[in-house]
């Protein structure tokens, strides 16, 4: 609820933002050039990016990082401590527990980043028509937000993988629906205000077909706030992706995810804490990392800290 | 107001149908047949036929439809499939023990996020600024469960002072119980209170009522304690003692994590077991709370706020 209203605090002043006069400076580099230069002066921000790419990197060169086969079991080496051998210990059945945070990277990553997408596409597609087309139809598109809103997220993706099992494809369905409102409501609040102004009336004027003031003229003006959104949604479907496979519901084992690496644990808190320590540290540094970036693209979008800062 | 309130009422009826229907659709309709879920591949056609009839199951769709928003009326939820108890009955006995946890996680949360929030947005820009705004960030950034972990293998495993699980007998034992999951849940929810807390008076901090305050010469302890600290504090208590679908997420978590009897850790229990029943109840349950303290929230803003009234 808080964060939703902090959401909506946030909308608020991103849309107002995309009203007004850009500042001089600003107008004359294009917006990524703005977003670096807040990035640049902001410690916080970089560290995110840094951490950000180091993760993907791991991710994607797992199979030559990872000192060992992320699922190979050795009996004679369980729940081993830290070692030269193995440098964050074994698990319950011996396998090495960096490679399997490794691997892990890759399983939240792509669920994220699937899920964020597809949230994202149709999310903004909604919204902007909502807002854009208004009367009835928006009116019964926001109260069906409003419902998916009123389930959370977690228990959502419970309802759906229990009925219809737990795999990657349902994971990523139910992590989608639950960010679509996200997405919608901030695409809707731009688009409603845009479509009474000047520029959009002049393009109706001069027989602009729908799709095209939509696509040209209401988009461009959400792409800044919903990056923000959408890199904090990443910080959020991450997050849940861990907790669903905690519960023992999300992705199934043997596949390696910090989720379900923590859940395994459980039997092991007091001989060997480290066991749950370790993929939570990799999961909580990766949800910080996104958190930092999303905090600092959101600063990039008020025109205020960009004179301030400029 | 009055007519306010009372449109307000009725926008929340067909978000209510909207909703359990989903809940309906995704448990009833689209796992094919819930009984075959329940009793796995390998039960034969007539253990399925008869659980279809326990469940109602074995009606059309529409006939199913109707039942159960009949039964969500009259607050009947069937009977659970692994205790054979009504549904009704273990929700109502357990709905204490997660109210304890949540309002416990809403006090801790607002003792430590409301002075924080003040101090980090009155110091803003300094060390002191700096370090709680990164703890606040961990905090946002912690799943609930992690959190938890770290708590109990800190404060019950490796130093003994409280108990790993259970909700314990007695006022005194259960308050025991109720230290470490009401501070995994309240320390989140006081990262979140504290970042809405600075916001909000950073917010305030240019309105020209503060700067005529300053300019006819008050002390900064004044302008702060009474001017913005008033200004800002009524629409943060409001969003902190609702801050409802946090809360609900987390307690499920944290009441996995430390064996806690509650609605979460009975709708985590009712998953494994496939105890169908009771896993729709805590849903249907979990959220007409959260549209019902949504209603609330919005109420109260327009109390405060009488612009939103006009709207």
């Amino acid at each position: 609820m808080i964060e939703a209203k902090l959401k909506e605090n946030n909308e608020g002043v991103l849309a107002q933002n995309n009203q007004m006069p850009v500042d001089k400076k600003a107008k004359s580099s294009n917006p990524s050039k703005v977003y670096w230069k807040v990035f640049k002066t902001s410690p916080l921000g970089i560290s995110g990016l840094v951490i950000l790419v180091l993760i993907i990197f791991a991710a994607i060169a797992a199979p030559i990082l990872a000192p060992y086969d992320p699922l190979t079991q050795n009996i004679t080496q369980r729940v081993q401590g830290i070692s030269a051998e193995h440098w964050l210990g074994t698990d319950a059945y011996g396998r090495d527990i960096l490679s399997r945070i490794i691997f892990g990277a890759q399983t939240s990553l792509t669920v994220g980043l699937l899920s964020v997408l597809a949230s994202g596409v149709i999310g903004t597609a909604i919204g902007i028509f909502a807002g854009y087309k208004g009367g009835k139809f928006d009116e019964i598109l926001m109260r069906i937000i409003e419902s998916i809103m009123s389930i959370p997220m977690l228990l959502l993706g419970l309802m759906l993988l229990v009925a219809l099992g737990s795999n990657m494809t349902t994971l990523v369905t139910a992590l989608s629906i639950g960010l679509v409102p996200s997405c919608a409501r901030i695409a809707r609040g731009p688009a409603l205000e845009i479509k009474e102004s000047e520029y959009v009336k002049a393009a109706i004027a001069s027989g602009a077909s729908s799709f095209r003031i939509m696509v040209v003229h209401i988009l461009p003006n959400i792409m800044g706030s919903l990056l923000v959104v959408v890199t904090l949604n990443m910080a959020s479907a991450i997050r849940i992706e861990a907790s669903l496979s905690f519960l023992g519901i999300g992705i199934q084992p043997p596949t390696p995810t910090w989720g379900n690496m923590i859940k395994d644990s459980l039997s092991y808190l007091t001989t060997a804490p480290s066991l749950a320590i370790f993929p939570g540290l990799a999961l909580m540094i990766t949800v910080i990392a996104f958190n930092l970036i999303g905090d600092t693209i959101r600063d990039a979008s008020d025109p205020y800290i960009i004179r301030k800062r400029g | 107001m009055f007519q306010y309130t009372v449109r307000r009422i009725i926008f929340t009826v067909p978000t209510v149908i909207l909703t359990v229907s989903i809940i309906f659709f995704v448990l009833r309709v689209l796992p094919g047949n819930p009984a075959v879920l329940i009793l796995g591949d390998s039960a034969s056609a007539e253990q399925i036929a008869n659980l279809q009839a326990k469940l109602g199951t074995d009606l059309p769709i529409w006939e199913q439809y109707i039942h159960y928003a009949v039964n969500i009326i009259q607050g009947d939820f069937g009977n659970s499939l692994t205790t054979g108890r009504p549904v009704t009955e273990q929700l109502l006995s357990l709905i204490p023990h997660t109210l304890e946890l949540a309002l416990a996680a809403v006090f801790i949360g607002a003792l430590i996020g409301i002075p924080v929030g003040i101090i980090t947005a009155v110091k803003r820009n300094t060390f002191i600024d700096g370090f709680f705004r990164l703890g606040a960030l961990i905090g946002i950034s912690m799943p609930a469960f992690f959190l938890g972990l770290l708590l109990l293998i800190a404060f019950s495993l490796k130093i003994p002072l409280f108990p790993s699980l259970g909700a314990g007998k007695g006022i005194v034992e259960n308050l025991h119980h109720l230290v470490l999951p009401a501070f995994s849940l309240g320390l989140i929810n006081a990262a979140l209170v504290m970042r809405i807390t600075r916001a909000s008076m950073l917010e305030e901090v240019n309105r020209d009522y503060v700067r005529a305050a300053r300019a006819k010469g008050l002390p900064k302890s004044k302008v702060v304690g009474k001017h913005i600290l008033r200004n800002t504090l009524i629409p943060v208590i409001t969003v902190i003692g609702l801050d409802i679908t946090t809360l609900i997420s987390g307690a499920v978590l944290t009441e996995t994590v430390f064996s806690r009897p509650g609605l979460g850790s009975l709708a985590v229990g009712a998953i494994k077991t496939r105890d169908y029943p009771t896993l729709q109840a805590c849903l249907i349950l979990f959220a007409i709370l959260i549209i019902f303290v949504n209603l609330l929230v919005d109420l109260s803003y327009s109390v405060i706020n009488p612009k939103i009234r006009a709207k």
